[in-house]
C-alpha cells in the first residue's frame, strides 16, 4: 500500500515543555489509523501539526510523493488534501449549518455562494450521514452539542479529502450516532480515503482501526496492526501500567438514607412533568437521547432554566425561582458538558479556575482556598507542566478534570454532572469513577448523565430513563449497555 | 420568550425557522419604533409630513449614514472605531486646505480618500498585528487625528473662496440635487447602501466578516484569512469616514478644526439600534439604516417640537439603552 502521509522525527515544544517528540509514523492509504493515548499524551498536538494549526519544532511530514508538506494555514493543508474534524469544535454559532458546512470550502470566489447552493451541499453532506434532524437552514447557535459534532463532521465529509482526521469525534454522540459515523468511516476506507482516528472510546478503535498507534508523553511508544493488541495491551501501553479495577465495586442494594434532592412534576424546556427523588449516598445515571431531558434537568435544577410548573428542593427545602449562586449556596454543584463555553476560564491558570466558584461566592479564606485546590488539583491528577499555567494550554481531558477539581473544592450535598468524562482518558475515567463513588460514600448525591452507556450502567446504583421530558422507567437491576443502548433508542 | 421555545427544541424545523427569523423580527422592531415614532410626531406637528421637512431629515442624515454603514463592518467583526468621528474632521480639512491651496478637486478628492484608507487600514493593522483591543487603538488615532487636525489648520477653520465654483465636483455632491428636491447627498447614501449590502451579505468577503464576528479562532482555522479581513474592515470604516467628511466640506463650504467631535459615538449609536450585536457576529445593512433613520426622527421631531438639544440628547440615550435592552432581552440566554 502506498504511504500517503509519513511523519519523520517529529517535535513540538511550547517553551521549554515538549508536547511530542521524536514521532515518526507512516499513514498508508485506505488505513483507519487510531491514535490513543491519556490526556496530554500529545494526540491533538500531533494532528494540529499535521492540520497545518501547528508548525513543527523539529522533524518533517512527507506527502505521498515523498516531497515534504509545508504547510502554514489549515487551508494549506487542505489543499494537501487533508481534512480535520477537531477535537474543540470549530464552528459558528452566529452562522446556519449551511454556511458553517460552505465555510472554508466554498468560498473562494468573490460572490458568496447562494442559499440554494450552500443548502444543497449541507443537505448531501447530512444525508451522506443519514442525518434526517438537522436542517441546513437551522442556526448552529440552537442546536444541541451532539448534533454539533455531526455538522462539523458532515462538514469536512463534504472536502473530499484524501486524509481525514477525526479527533474525539463521538465524544458527544450516543451510541446510534456514533454507529452511524463509523459505518461512514468504513464507507471512506473502502474508497481509498487514509482516516487517522483519535478516541479514548477503545470499543470503537476495535471496531474499526486497522493498525493503532499508541503515544505517552508526546513520544510514539508503538505502532502495530490491530490483531495484535488487546484490550488490556492498549491500555497496558497508554498508561505504562495496569489501572486497578475501572469501575468501583456496585453493591445494591443501597442502604436508604434521607432524601437529598426531590425533584416533583416539573415542566419546563425540554421538560414535561420529571419527578425524581435522590438520596444520600447514592448514584443515580440519568438516561436517554440528548434532547429528552437528562441535561435540562440538570441545568432547571442549577437555576440555569427555570420550571414553568412543579418544585424541586434539596434537603426538603423548595428552591423556587433559582439562580445558579443560590443553588450553590444550599449544596448544588453542576459540571456543563460545554466545556469550552460553560467551562472554563479560559484567561486564567488552572489553579485560579480550580479556585474559582470558592473565591466567587467566599466560602472559605485565602490559604483555607489555596489548600484545597491544590489538594483537589492533586486528587484528580490534572496534568501539566505547571499548575500556573493557563487552563486553556491543557488538553481536553486534563481541562475537565480541572473542573471538576472546582467542584471537590466546595464539598457540595448534591453533585450533578452532564457528561463528566466527555474527553478523558480511560485512566482518568478510572479515577473520576473512584471518586465520585467516594463522594458518594462520605454522603453525598451524585446524579449525572453520559453519552457512554457502559459509564451509565456500571457507575450507577440505578437508571432512571428519559423519553419526552419526564422519567419512564427506572433501572435497578444489573444491565449490560448494549440493553441500555437498546432501551435509550428505544425510549 | 419565544426564543425559548425555539431553542429548546432544536429538532423542530419550524421553531428554529422563528429564531432564525428572529433577525428580521428585530429589524421590523425597530422599524415599528420608527413608525411609532412618525405618527407621535406626525400628529404633534403638521410640519413634520410635509415633504419638505421630510427630504430635510434625509438629507441631515445621509452623512451618518454612509458613517454607520462603515461601522458596521467594524462592529459586526467584534470591534469599534472611535476614530471615525476625528476622520470626519481630518478628511474635511486635509480635502479643503489642498482645494483652497489649487490641487486641482479631483487630485484632492482623491488624496483624501486614500489617506482616509490608510488610516482606517492602519487602525486594522495596529489591532491585529499589536494584539490591542480595537478600542484601544482608536481611542489613541483619535487623539492623534484630531491633533493632526489642529497642528494642520493651526486651529483655524478653512473655507471655500466665495462664488468661484473652487470644487464643483464637491458642492455639487453635497447641495446639489439630481432628483427634483431630493439632496444629492441622499443618492450618496443610496449608493453607499446598495454598495454596503452587497458586499456585506452578498460576497465571500461579507461571509467572512459574520465568521470572523462569531468565532475568530475557528475562523482562522478553518482558514478564513482573519488579519486580512479584518484590516479590511477597518478600512472601509476608514474610507468611508473620510468621504464623509469631505462631502460635508462641499456642503458647508467650510470645516472647523473640531468638526466631527464626539460624532463617533453617534455612529456607533445609530448602528447598534439598528440591531448590530456589540459582541459581533450579527448585523445588517438595513439594520443600520433604520438605526440612522430613528436617529434622524428623533432629532428633527423634537426640533420642530421646539424641545432643546439638551433634551434630544436624552432621547438619543433613551433610544440607545431601549433598543440595547429590547436586543439583549430577545436573544437566546
Ligand atoms: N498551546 C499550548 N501551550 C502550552 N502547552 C500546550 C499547548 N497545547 C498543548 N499543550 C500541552 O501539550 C500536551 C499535549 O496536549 P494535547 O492536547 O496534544 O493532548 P491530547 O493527547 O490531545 O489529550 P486529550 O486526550 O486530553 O485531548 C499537554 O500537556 C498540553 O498541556
Ligand atoms: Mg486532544
Amino acid at each position: 500500500m502506498t504511504s500517503m502521509l509519513q511523519l519523520r522525527d517529529l517535535g513540538k515544544s511550547f517553551g521549554s515543555f515538549w508536547a511530542l517528540r521524536n514521532v515518526s509514523i507512516e499513514f498508508k492509504q485506505g488505513e483507519v489509523h487510531a491514535l490513543v493515548g491519556e490526556n496530554g499524551a500529545g494526540k491533538s498536538t500531533l494532528i494540529k501539526l499535521i492540520a497545518g494549526v501547528y508548525q513543527p519544532s523539529e522533524g518533517a511530514i512527507i506527502g505521498p510523493l515523498g516531497t515534504e508538506l509545508k504547510m502554514k494555514t489549515p487551508r494549506d493543508a487542505l489543499s494537501c488534501g487533508i481534512g480535520v474534524v477537531h477535537q474543540e469544535l470549530d464552528l459558528f454559532d452566529n452562522l446556519t449549518v449551511a454556511e458553517n458546512i460552505a465555510l472554508g470550502i466554498d468560498d473562494s470566489g468573490f460572490v458568496k455562494p447562494s442559499k440554494d447552493k450552500m443548502a444543497a451541499r449541507a443537505r448531501k453532506a447530512l444525508d451522506e450521514l443519514q442525518e434526517q434532524k438537522i436542517l441546513p437552514s437551522m442556526r448552529v447557535g440552537d442546536i444541541s452539542s451532539s448534533d454539533k459534532q455531526l455538522v462539523a463532521v458532515a462538514k469536512v465529509l463534504t472536502w473530499d479529502a484524501k486524509v481525514i482526521i477525526f479527533d474525539e469525534p463521538t465524544s458527544a454522540l450516543n451510541a446510534a450516532e456514533a454507529a452511524r459515523l463509523l459505518e461512514r468511516i468504513r464507507h471512506l476506507r473502502s474508497v481509498g480515503v487514509t482516516v487517522i482516528y483519535v478516541s479514548h472510546k477503545l470499543g470503537e478503535i476495535f471496531s474499526i482501526a486497522d493498525r493503532i498507534s499508541v503515544i505517552r508523553d508526546g513520544t510514539l511508544i508503538t505502532t502495530r496492526p490491530v490483531a495484535e493488541f488487546d484490550h488490556e495491551k492498549v491500555v497496558d501501553a497508554m498508561l505504562g501500567r495496569q489501572p486497578a479495577e475501572i469501575f468501583p465495586v456496585q453493591v445494591k442494594p443501597r442502604p436508604t438514607k434521607e432524601v437529598l434532592l426531590d425533584v416533583a412534576d416539573v415542566h419546563g424546556r425540554e421538560l414535561a412533568g420529571a419527578s425524581l427523588k435522590v438520596r444520600a449516598g447514592e448514584i443515580v445515571a440519568l438516561a436517554g437521547l440528548p434532547d429528552s431531558g437528562p441535561s435540562s434537568l440538570l441545568r432547571h435544577i442549577f437555576g440555569m432554566d427555570h420550571a414553568t410548573s412543579g418544585t424541586i428542593s434539596i434537603s426538603g427545602r423548595p428552591i423556587g425561582r433559582s439562580t445558579p449562586r443560590a443553588a450553590i449556596r444550599s449544596g448544588i454543584a453542576y459540571l456543563p458538558a460545554d466545556r469550552l463555553r460553560e467551562g472554563i476560564l479560559p484567561l486564567m491558570s488552572v489553579l485560579r479556575n480550580a479556585e474559582a466558584t470558592d473565591e466567587a461566592m467566599h466560602a472559605s479564606d485565602g490559604s483555607t482556598r489555596r489548600g484545597k485546590a491544590l489538594a483537589a488539583i492533586k486528587r484528580l491528577s490534572v496534568r501539566t507542566s505547571s499548575i500556573l499555567n493557563r487552563i486553556t494550554s491543557l488538553s481536553g481531558g486534563n481541562q475537565q478534570k480541572t473542573l471538576i477539581a472546582r467542584w471537590l473544592v466546595m464539598d457540595p450535598k448534591v453533585l450533578m454532572l452532564d457528561d463528566p468524562t466527555r474527553g478523558v482518558d480511560i485512566g482518568a475515567k478510572s479515577e473520576i469513577y473512584h471518586i465520585l463513588r467516594g463522594i458518594a460514600d462520605s454522603g453525598a448525591a451524585v446524579v449525572f448523565t453520559s453519552s457512554d452507556s457502559l459509564e451509565l450502567a456500571r457507575l450507577s446504583d440505578r437508571i432512571l430513563l428519559f423519553r419526552g421530558g419526564k422519567i419512564v422507567d427506572e433501572i435497578v437491576r444489573d444491565v449490560t449497555h448494549a440493553e441500555l443502548d437498546r432501551a435509550i433508542s428505544a425510549a | 420568550m419565544m426564543t425559548n421555545v425555539a431553542t429548546g427544541s432544536p429538532a423542530q424545523g419550524g421553531l428554529v425557522q422563528s429564531a432564525r427569523g428572529l433577525l428580521l423580527t428585530r429589524e421590523a422592531g425597530v422599524f415599528g419604533a420608527l413608525l411609532a415614532l412618525c405618527i407621535v410626531f406626525a400628529i404633534a406637528s403638521p410640519v413634520f409630513l410635509t415633504g419638505q421637512n421630510i427630504l430635510n431629515l434625509l438629507r441631515q442624515i445621509s452623512l451618518l449614514g454612509v458613517l454607520a454603514i462603515g461601522a458596521t463592518y467594524v462592529l459586526i467583526i467584534s470591534e469599534v472605531d472611535l476614530s471615525v468621528g476625528s476622520l470626519y474632521g481630518f478628511a474635511g480639512m486635509v480635502g479643503g486646505l489642498l482645494i483652497v491651496s489649487g490641487v486641482p478637486e479631483v487630485a484632492a478628492i482623491l488624496i483624501t480618500l486614500t489617506l482616509g484608507l490608510a488610516i482606517g487600514a492602519m487602525n486594522g493593522a495596529i489591532t491585529v498585528a499589536g494584539r490591542i483591543p480595537s478600542f484601544i487603538t482608536t481611542l489613541g488615532t483619535l487623539y492623534l487625528i484630531r491633533g493632526a487636525t489642529l497642528v494642520m489648520s493651526n486651529g483655524m477653520p478653512v473655507s471655500l473662496p466665495h462664488g468661484q465654483g473652487a470644487a464643483p465636483i464637491l458642492t455639487g455632491l453635497a447641495q446639489g440635487s439630481l432628483f427634483g428636491n431630493l439632496s444629492n447627498q441622499v443618492l450618496v447614501l443610496i449608493v453607499v447602501a446598495v454598495l454596503g449590502f452587497f458586499l456585506l451579505h452578498k460576497t465571500t468577503f461579507g461571509f467572512h466578516i459574520f465568521a470572523v464576528g462569531g468565532n475568530d479562532r475557528a475562523a482562522r482555522i478553518v482558514g478564513v484569512p482573519v488579519s486580512r479581513t479584518k484590516i479590511i474592515a477597518f478600512a472601509i470604516a476608514g474610507l468611508l469616514a473620510s468621504f464623509a467628511g469631505i462631502i460635508n466640506f462641499g456642503f458647508l463650504e467650510n470645516v472647523q478644526p473640531v468638526t466631527g467631535i464626539g460624532l463617533e459615538l453617534d455612529v456607533i449609536a445609530a448602528v447598534i439600534i439598528g440591531g448590530t450585536r456589540l459582541g459581533g457576529g450579527e448585523g445588517s445593512i438595513p439594520g443600520t439604516l433604520l438605526g440612522v433613520l430613528l436617529i434622524g426622527v428623533v432629532r428633527n421631531g423634537l426640533i420642530l417640537l421646539g424641545v432643546t438639544p439638551f433634551w434630544q440628547t436624552t432621547l438619543i440615550g433613551a433610544v440607545v439603552l431601549t433598543a440595547a435592552l429590547i436586543g439583549g432581552l430577545t436573544s437566546k440566554k
